[in-house]
């Protein structure tokens, strides 16, 4: 009986070590493969649904033309599907055969669009070794890519980085040197340095948005959700309320209440593009939180305000800082907008699809979507294009700054990997609501209703989906 | 006796005041929308402070008519409006005649049922709409695009408290004199009910027309969007301009402005009518 039994558990053994050769054979097996396109291949139609539209639609558009015209095997088409809230909405209920191939998304969607079933990750189509992919920047790696597995989840449409613009005027004038800022509680100082001398009506303006709390508690160094800040696995609980985060997001909560309450902040809650940044081209402000991807709008702003004195754009841009001096700050997180394949079992749209992206991603049409927006380049190849070196040079001296900024981060900062992207801003940007509009709400308290409500988010979706 | 007249006077003056400066603080948001839309760059970008334009143009109206298909949009979004107003009035009026004229089985019970239609919010339904005008092929089409809209409880409601004040006598004479309920329905129930049917019209003008995300969600084609989405576009991510913006709005709202002040006296006719039974 024992023998036989003893045969049973090697037999069992030898089972289980032959299914995990089996597996692991099995996994090498399923790598990517790029899907053969067939020869007589003719204007196979490829979908893009965009958010842009203005001039950076124009200009997308005038790619996809350039694109459609180099090759007759795909035909791009771009369309408009609303803002980023609307498209996913759209993408969640449409059958197989609407979706498109191709969509934009925002860097902060990683997570939400990494844990859907609709997207299909971009080193599955291009190949997990694809040397575009290899190519780019590693802080971009630590936000599209996924760190355990490695693999692309998106592509991003541009290097941007948030940060503050610095009006270099105003700043000269009253003695501020923002290349020497080291932490958010430097820009606070300066701030009162700036209305208190009378250089400008009113310190620094800021986007309506939560994402920069979170950008900075990353360069901190402290987590916002569990598990690795959701790199390692999905995130199960917020950590504002546990140290070491909760210092750190206090802290900032608190630089931006005083900031409201004594009217050195423009008013929180204006928007970014209607009223922040004519603000800050006309000089009201000095200072104005945005993402590098938005420096071709300031520099139209500002040509526009100064049309009649002529006056030369100055405008510094400082990366992103850590809250405090105690900070980790050596890495710059990625921000911005990015392309996501959409998985409509069309393996041959996605081929064109990517083949668009690597169009669209070419070190020369980097560069130019980079002077049209503002966007840093997303690789070696297209930093050392000449037209982004001459944009370096004679446009924009700045952002070498910035680019020496980006070679030196390492790759631990990115913005919360997260499948609840809409409510973790939502929660987040109504904390930062709440103690800006009153200088006596509890900063204990706004954080503690943050945390729940995105605990709550993260508890319905582990129940839904898991 | 004259104290009292003067006094009434008086009042009647302040209510007048009152009134006009409700209304112009009502107006004061659209005239800034319009003063702004009228500015350059450069006067909108100093930030002025100005009532009106120191620089008059039409800058910004002229970039949204170039390169934003408005009039393509327009008519889309007319054309939604007059399918979902025919139909809310022909199957709102038959269906509340039947409700306040005939007498049925579970009257009251049906009544009640399409009542508490009302009570569920259009955002909850809007998935299986989507889900089922999908399943039946209609995306990018007209039909597609009003088909949920086609009947409502609010039609229905108007309707039937405008034909409860019809006095019973009418029908009871008209039925002597041999007409039939379809010809009191035509002949003298829908002639008499046009200011609740132009107020039902308006009402449903101004649902559709401002509708932004169901015609998104059912569209994919660009053609087929309306004005809503294609304001939207101005002030897309990384785009918005105000002045395009705010030429973009004055643009959208003319249209429906203009329905409004036409009908609004049939509009406040038909919202009251039955609420006082002669």
């Amino acid at each position: 009986m024992k023998k036989i039994l003893k045969i049973f558990v090697v037999c069992a053994v030898l089972f289980v070590i032959a299914q995990g050769i089996y597996a692991t054979g099995a996994q090498e097996v399923t790598q990517p493969q790029t899907t053969q396109i067939p020869e007589d291949l003719h204007d196979y139609p490829v979908v893009y649904w965009t958010t842009y539209t203005g001039a950076n639609g124009a200009f997308i558009q005038t790619i996809i033309d350039e694109f459609n015209a180099s090759q007759d095997k795909f035909e791009v088409t771009m369309q408009y599907n609303g803002n980023y809230m609307d498209q996913l909405a759209k993408l969640q209920v449409s059958d197989e055969e609407s979706l498109p191939h191709l969509i934009n998304g925002s860097t902060e969607q990683v997570g939400t669009y990494a844990y859907s079933d609709f997207v299909k990750w971009a080193s599955d189509v291009a190949g997990k070794d694809n040397e575009l992919l290899n190519s780019f920047y590693g802080n971009l790696k630590a936000t599209w890519g996924d760190s355990v597995s490695g693999k692309w989840i998106g592509v991003p449409l541009g290097n941007s980085q948030s940060g503050i613009m610095v009006n270099m005027y105003i700043a000269k004038a009253a003695g501020v040197d923002p290349f020497s800022w080291k932490s958010l509680e430097d820009v606070w100082r300066d701030s009162y340095k700036i209305v208190n001398g009378g250089h400008a009506e009113f310190a620094i303006g800021t986007d309506h948005s939560s994402i920069y709390m979170n950008y900075a508690l990353s360069i901190e160094g402290v987590p916002a959700v569990d598990n690795g800040n959701g790199g390692e696995a999905l995130p199960t609980k917020a950590l504002y309320t546990e140290s070491p985060t909760y210092e750190a997001t206090r802290r900032y909560l608190e630089i931006w209440q005083d900031l409201s309450a004594n009217k050195i902040c423009y008013p929180l809650g204006s928007s970014w593009g209607n009223e922040c940044l004519p603000a800050f081209a006309s000089g009201q402000i000095a200072f104005l939180t945005g993402t590098i991807g938005g420096y071709g709008r300031v520099e139209r702003a500002w040509a526009t305000a100064h049309e009649a004195d002529g006056m030369p754009i100055d405008v510094a841009f400082i990366p992103w800082l850590p809250v405090t001096s105690k900070g980790r700050a050596t890495g710059l997180p990625a921000s911005g907008n990015g392309f996501y394949l959409i998985d409509k079992n069309d393996p041959i749209g996605e081929q064109g699809a990517w083949e668009f992206l690597e169009f669209f991603l070419s070190p020369e049409n980097q560069a130019r979507w980079c002077l049209q927006t503002g966007y840093l380049p997303l690789n070696e190849p297209c930093r050392n294009t000449t037209a982004y070196q001459d944009y370096v040079t004679n446009r924009f001296p700045y952002a070498a700054h910035v680019l020496d900024a980006q070679h030196k981060s390492d790759t631990k900062s990115f913005y919360p990997v997260n499948m609840i992207d809409t409510e973790f801003k939502a929660a987040g940007l109504e904390a930062l609501e709440k103690v800006a509009a009153d200088p006596s709400y509890s900063i204990d308290k706004a954080i503690k209703e943050m945390t729940e409500q995105i605990n709550e988010a993260l508890e319905l979706w582990h129940m839904s989906n898991t | 006796m004259k104290t009292t007249y003067l006094t009434r006077r008086t009042v009647d003056n302040l209510d007048l005041i009152f009134k006009i400066l409700i209304g112009l603080a009502l107006l004061f948001p659209l005239f800034i929308c319009l003063s702004y839309s009228l500015r350059p760059d450069t006067e909108l970008m100093n930030r002025s402070k100005s009532i009106l334009p120191e620089t008059w143009t039409l800058q910004h109206f002229q970039w949204v008519f170039k390169y934003v298909p408005v009039f393509q949009y327009i008519k889309n979004s007319f054309i939604c409006c007059a399918i979902v107003i025919c139909s809310q009035v022909l199957f709102g009026s038959l269906c509340a005649y039947a409700l306040a004229f005939f007498n049925f089985p579970l009257k009251a019970f049906f009544f009640a049922v399409i009542i508490t239609t009302m009570m569920i919010p259009g955002d909850v339904t809007i998935i299986s709409n989507f889900l089922n005008i999908q399943a039946l092929g209609l995306r990018n089409t007209y039909a597609g695009m009003t088909l949920p809209f086609l009947i409502s409880c609010m039609s229905v409601l108007l309707m039937r408290q405008f034909y409860l004040s019809i006095p019973s006598e009418f029908k009871e004479a008209a039925t002597i004199d041999g007409c039939g309920d379809i010809g009191f329905f035509a002949r003298i129930a829908v002639p008499l009910s046009v200011p609740s049917i132009i107020s039902l019209a308006i009402y449903e003008f101004i649902m559709i027309y401002n509708q932004y995300f169901w015609p998104l969600l059912v569209n994919t084609k660009d053609s087929m969007y309306t004005i809503q989405i294609g304001m939207s576009m101005l002030v897309g991510h990384e785009s918005d301009e105000v002045g395009r913006v705010l030429a973009g709005a004055i643009i959208c709202i003319i249209p429906s402005t203009t329905i409004f002040v036409i009908g609004q006296k049939y509009l406040v006719q038909g919202m009251t009518a039955g609420a006082i039974k002669g």
